[in-house]
């Protein structure tokens, strides 16, 4: 089983999000490989299928003023933020064929930064019965928010590394109003390299999803 | 896994259950029980027409927002608004949640769906 891997380093929400959309097709006619992409957004407030309003604090003019764009998307889940610092993973994965199920799926997403984070920082990170993605204590730290169709998902994940948390005060992320966010950064007091923990994130993701091969591509869109 | 008798199956875990030439079309508890807690469901308007395997509807979990395909063609002529307001009823009782009921177009297209035993093995591969 063979993964392709896609890095367009800093890329804007709505370009990666075309070139999802063309990948899905692509895996959907079984014309490529499950492909992952990994991306850093500039400041972009997002919103889930069924998410709500009133989860954005801030007014449109504000945060246009403040360079945040506001894009409307059909994942699950409710309002969520990216920005620099921050691993985005959009997985084109064939779950169908495959058999995982979007369940092993899910779990297999959060497994990836629950070692990492094990693994590299030693900090216990568990996840949530009532809330999908990886938290520690209080606080989340990988958010998940998946579309599948036909089989195939598209969106993914966003795991906070030096992401500027301040920006999260503008939503009520995935609209849990007692519950707050939090990155490596804050839990260890120093930055870290997003490529390279891009590329710890993919060397996890192909282990715990058992890949055999890897093709890795830069792409600049 | 729960299955009720006399249901036809898809491979996309929706079951159909025909009352003449009527079909009733929701999602099995092996598929509720792969997304979770269900917290929305999209329902197709009425009178629109599916072609077999066109999206009938969206139903989000706290894991994704999942398509659901109609395994049949036919024409929209009732949708369970009671799920709009209750998407956990799916959780609930699935095989009780139905999404839609349709009028047939072509009824031959139930003998490629699998009978309630065929779709356990079909559950047991996965």
């Amino acid at each position: 089983m063979k993964l392709r891997v896609l890095f367009l380093g800093k890329c804007e929400y709505q370009r990666a999000l075309e070139l999802q959309y063309e990948l899905l097709e692509q895996r959907q006619r079984g014309e490529i490989a499950d492909t992952l992409i990994i991306v850093e957004h500039p400041p972009v407030i997002t919103l889930g299928n069924q998410a709500k309003e009133t989860n954005i604090i801030a007014s449109k003019e504000y945060l246009q003023g403040h360079g945040i764009d506001l894009v409307q998307t059909n994942r699950g889940g409710d309002v969520t933020y990216h920005g620099e610092g921050q691993i985005v993973g959009y997985p084109i994965v064939d779950i169908k064929n495959s058999k995982i199920g979007i369940r092993n799926f899910v779990r297999g997403l959060e497994e990836i930064f629950i070692r990492i984070l094990k693994d590299k920082f030693e900090i216990d990170a568990e996840r949530n019965c009532q809330h999908t993605g990886v938290w520690i204590g209080n606080d989340k730290i990988l958010a998940i928010g998946l579309a599948v169709k036909r089989g195939v998902t598209m969106h993914g994940f966003a795991f906070n590394v030096n992401t500027n948390l301040e920006d999260f005060k503008y939503i009520v992320p995935c609209g849990i109003s007692d519950k707050g966010v939090t990155s490596i950064e804050k839990l260890t007091g120093k930055t870290f390299d997003i490529d390279e923990m891009n590329r710890l994130a993919v060397d996890y993701f192909v282990k715990i999803f058992g890949f055999k091969e890897v093709e890795t591509l830069e792409l600049k869109l | 896994m729960k299955l009720v008798e006399g249901l036809y199956y898809s491979n996309d875990h929706e079951w159909v259950r025909v009352e003449g030439n009527k079909a009733y079309i929701g999602i099995t508890d092996y598929a509720q029980k792969q997304l979770g807690a269900i917290v929305f469901v999209e329902l197709p308007e009425v009178d629109t027409e599916f072609a077999e395997g066109d999206a009938l509807g969206v139903v989000e979990s706290v894991k994704a927002a999942s398509d659901i395909y109609i395994p049949v063609s036919g024409t929209v002529v009732e949708v369970n608004e009671e799920l709009a307001d209750s998407p956990q009823l799916i959780n609930e009782d699935a095989f009780g949640s139905w999404m839609a009921a349709i009028e047939l177009s072509n009824a031959e297209e139930l003998e490629k769906l699998m009978s309630a035993e065929d779709y356990q093995k079909f559950c047991d591969e996965e």
